[in-house]
């Protein structure tokens, strides 16, 4: 026999040890293979590699990676100190480290390659189903099946250097143990972790944050790690509050003296024998609940709200202006008229804005209360009433702060004896946002006397009903003044382009977004149960003696169930809480409120996380009450 | 030379308030003996046994099998020393449950790579000496707990170690299966001169021993060295344990 055959041996024998984590390395494997293919199918072959959607696939398999790495380390680990007493065993018969080192090594690489082979497999089999769902899902792309060979070849790599990664590491896991740990392994107790670490991960986490955010403005690069480090951060604070949690409610308990009735003793002795393992699952669930639960809500309120976002981004379906004198602005405008005159609701305004020319193009316009007005009526927005000085200034973007009269037309006003004061704000739309710096609404009086400073810009705005439906017609009038616009000669702007766009990229990330978190709650199930099925025997011992001392079959559930309970509803309170506190700080700056969504989703996750519990509390409680009675139920 | 040579072996484990579990031991174990280490709970004899299995390292003091001091050695030493030197039978047996009993009992074998044939003969004359060849190509879940002891000792001697030593080897065993293990032990020590150390605190195991050491409070009690019959020597011992303390809570 060879270590290999040990190996070999190990793994195809014990089927039951060895099963879950195969199952973890062949989802991982599966859902990679499954991105690298979609990303490799020849209708994405034409997107721009500097576009977002380029980054969006490429986004979704480095996370993808990253999450397999993480997942399939973490499930290792929990593995390895399942085994620790099989290689206690080995050391003391004469295994050097080397050789201990090597039989990990060849478990993995076992497990590795057979788990890229079915995962590919299996992807395989699943691919047709997987692209049909992405055309439905993110509509407006056609996915036929195709033969994805780069993929196969791209995965084997990839996910090839993913598991001699993890391989390598493995060992690793377990070499600080000594070896006297490793025999004992089930008598031993964990030590308490010490605060100042905690503490000190938080702050440093946290610090860096600040200091990164503050950095952002002059380096760009710092933001990639931004999230990271966030993460580091949130988990760290998690772990701090459900160690302090703990400690807090024994010692409330213990000085009530309600800590030493019942079977409160023995639910949180046990709890803290097993603290670093139960921190660590209920940290790491949290934080994967947390990203989880609030990705999920953005994205699916952004994908509903798409055509809320360019109305509010751009009020009108369709927008010209001439830049040249050469262009034929009469013969355009009377173009789109024609082709969307006999569209439900449609409507047309020439609007004009004037701005100060001698500065060149500073993005800042200004205009009498009478235009404003019927551009608000237009808009539906209410009407203004201007009373000499008094103005009102639009913004230029959504959600832009500190609208204040500029300077260039205050002192333009001064000049004429006018002291401008702000008599309101508007921040809803009056032109498409981002593009000017603001709109400046003075009296029709004031404005006279300024006009002959001021240089007069047309635009003709058109709206229907239905322009969501109008892709065709649409396209029609962006081919006819694409060239107008290559010549700059004039420029043709549609809300439907903004909304195809941002609806397809939306769609791809709530597709491959689903998917993700979808693998991320399945890792949180993998974690309880890897947990679970590890310490069973474990805890059937423990409960086997308290049983022979006078414990209860009913005290004996009791305790598993709030077991249970505690690692699998903790993470996802405390998940719910960060869901809602980034609820609250996103809607603050978006355009959109994800609240109704929010209510929604934390109903269903409540009513799915209710399910999860009542099965897990009852299957593991089945399992312990067989192992602790020795009986069939 | 002794197989065991000890000299001045202490052990504390240092804590909140430090345990010294050895006091200062000396022994010295001639080869062929089959020696007992017995005492009441707390009295040290595991640490003992776990700081000459290297297990665990001495606080202070030597420890030399067959000339040479393990606790000075590097890993990869260390791991031939326990693969050559050494032979561990435990308790609760601690065999691999992924590995037929054939299988357990090359293991050491596998570790030092021997050749495959020699490791496969060795296997089955070992199996034979143990009357376990019929057992070979079993499960380790499918065979009885006299059984699985008799392959943990098999895998014990196959490599032909000095020093042979037992952490309560019949304590998961019923009267019979004790019995055949014992017998066992006194087997490999008549014909093949295996020098045996183990830890007990069953006095009718500690008689198929040539000696018995007692251990009190971390420091060798009193040696008790058979000179009659079992049945005298197993008298002699119970006699022993009985005054040790002088109390009804030190009664073993």
């Amino acid at each position: 026999m060879t270590l290999f055959n040990f190996a070999w041996k190990n793994i195809i024998r014990d089927t039951k040890t060895y099963i879950y984590y195969f199952v973890n390395c062949v989802f991982s494997v599966f859902i990679f293979f499954l991105f690298i293919a979609l990303a490799g199918h020849p209708v994405f072959k034409l997107i721009d590699v500097n576009s977002a959607m380029w980054y969006i696939l490429v986004a979704a398999q480095l996370i993808s990676v990253c999450f397999s790495l993480f997942f399939i380390t973490y499930s290792v680990k929990n593995f390895l100190q399942a085994r620790g007493k099989q290689f206690g065993i080995i050391v003391i018969l004469g295994g050097t480290k080397k050789q201990l080192n090597q039989l990990i090594f060849y478990e993995n690489i076992v497990i590795g390659l057979s788990s890229i082979v079915f995962g590919i497999l299996i992807g395989m089999l699943f691919f047709k189903i997987f692209l049909s769902a992405a055309e439905r899902v993110i509509r407006g792309v056609e996915l036929n099946f195709y033969f994805p060979a780069k993929a196969i070849v791209m995965t084997i790599i990839i996910m090839g250097l993913v598991f001699l990664l993890i391989a390598v590491i493995a060992p690793r896991l377990i070499r600080k143990s000594k070896v006297v740990q490793l025999i004992k392994v089930e008598e031993t107790t964990e030590k308490m972790p010490k605060r100042t670490g905690m503490y000190a991960v938080f702050v440093i986490s946290t610090t860096a944050i600040i200091v990164g955010l503050l950095a952002t403005k002059y380096v760009d690069i710092v933001s990639f790690f931004l999230l990271p480090v966030g993460v580091v951060a949130v988990g760290s604070f998690m772990c701090i509050v459900v160690y302090e949690g703990v400690r807090f409610y024994i010692f409330l308990s213990k000085s009530k003296g309600s800590y030493y009735q019942g079977t409160r003793l023995l639910l949180m002795s046990n709890f803290i024998s097993k603290i670093r393992s139960n921190l660590q699952l209920i940290t790491i669930s949290a934080v994967l609940y947390g990203i989880t639960f609030l990705s999920v809500i953005l994205m699916v309120s952004s994908t509903k709200h798409v055509e809320d976002l360019i109305r509010k981004q751009c009020p009108y379906a369709y927008l010209y202006t001439s830049w040249d004198e050469s262009a034929d602005t009469e013969g355009n405008v009377e173009l789109i008229r024609k082709t969307m005159q006999n569209e439900p609701g449609y409507k047309e305004i020439k609007m004009l804005f004037w701005e100060k020319d001698s500065e060149g193009d500073n993005g800042s316009m200004i205009m009498p209360a009478s235009m404003y007005n019927q551009i608000a009526q237009f808009l539906k927005y209410p009407n203004v009433q201007l009373q000499g000085e008094e103005a009102l200034v639009v913004a230029g973007s959504v959600k832009q702060g500190n609208l204040e009269i500029p300077d260039v037309y205050q002192k333009m006003c001064e000049k004429q004896g006018h002291q401008l004061k702000e008599k309101d704000t508007q921040q809803n739309m009056i032109w498409l946002t981002g593009y000017l710096s603001g709109t400046t609404v003075v009296s029709d009086e004031v404005f006279e006397e300024i006009e002959d400073q001021l240089v007069v810009k047309e635009f003709y705005a058109f709206d229907v009903k239905n322009w969501t439906l109008l892709k065709d017609k649409t396209k029609d009038l962006r081919s006819y003044f694409q060239p107008l616009r290559d010549k700059q000669q004039a420029t043709f702007i549609s809300d439907y382009s903004y909304y195809e766009t941002d609806r397809l990229q939306k769609n791809l990330i709530l597709y491959i977004g689903s998917i993700l978190c979808f693998s991320f709650l399945l890792g949180i199930t993998s974690f309880i149960y890897s947990r679970l099925y590890s310490t069973l025997e474990k805890e059937c011992n423990y409960y086997r003696n308290i049983v022979k001392i006078g414990l209860s079959r009913k005290e004996l559930t009791k305790i598993v169930n709030r077991n249970i309970g505690i690692i699998m509803w903790v993470p996802f309170v405390l998940g719910l809480l960060f869901l809602w506190g980034g609820i609250l700080v996103i809607d603050r700056s978006s355009v959109i409120s994800n609240l109704s969504t929010g209510v929604v989703c934390t109903g269903i996750y409540g009513v799915v996380q209710v399910l999860m519990v009542l099965t897990v509390k009852g299957m593991y409680r089945k399992k312990i009450i067989e192992g602790v009675y020795e009986t069939a139920i | 030379m002794n197989v065991l040579s000890i000299k001045g072996l202490e052990k504390t484990y240092d804590g909140k308030v430090p345990v010294h579990a050895l006091r200062g031991v000396d022994l010295e174990v001639e080869r062929g003996e089959m020696i007992a280490i017995m005492g009441p709970s707390g009295s040290g004899k595991s640490t003992f046994l776990n700081v000459i299995s290297t297990i665990d390292a001495p606080s202070r003091g030597t420890v030399k099998i067959g000339g040479k001091n393990p606790h000075g050695m590097n890993d990869e030493q260390l791991a031939s020393f326990r693969r050559n030197t050494l032979g561990f039978v435990f308790q609760n047996f601690n065999l691999l449950p992924t590995l037929t009993v054939e299988e357990n009992i090359m293991l050491p074998m596998t570790l030092e790579k021997v050749p495959i044939d020699e490791m496969k003969h060795r296997t089955v004359e070992v199996a034979k000496l143990l009357g376990i060849v019929k057992l070979l190509k079993k499960r380790t879940y499918e065979i009885s707990g006299g059984q699985a002891q008799r392959t943990a000792v098999a895998r014990a001697v196959v490599q032909n170690p000095a020093l042979l030593l037992a952490d309560e080897p019949t304590g998961n065993l019923d009267s019979k299966a004790a019995k055949d293990v014992m017998e066992l032990f006194g087997m490999l020590n008549k014909k093949k001169k295996t020098t045996v150390l183990m830890v007990t605190h069953d006095a009718l195991v500690a008689s198929y021993c040539q000696k018995v050491y007692i251990i009190k409070d971390g420091v060798i009690y009193q040696e008790i060295v058979r000179e009659g019959d079992a049945l005298e020597f197993h008298e002699e011992i119970l006699n022993a344990m009985t005054l040790l303390g002088g109390g009804r809570h030190d009664a073993v």
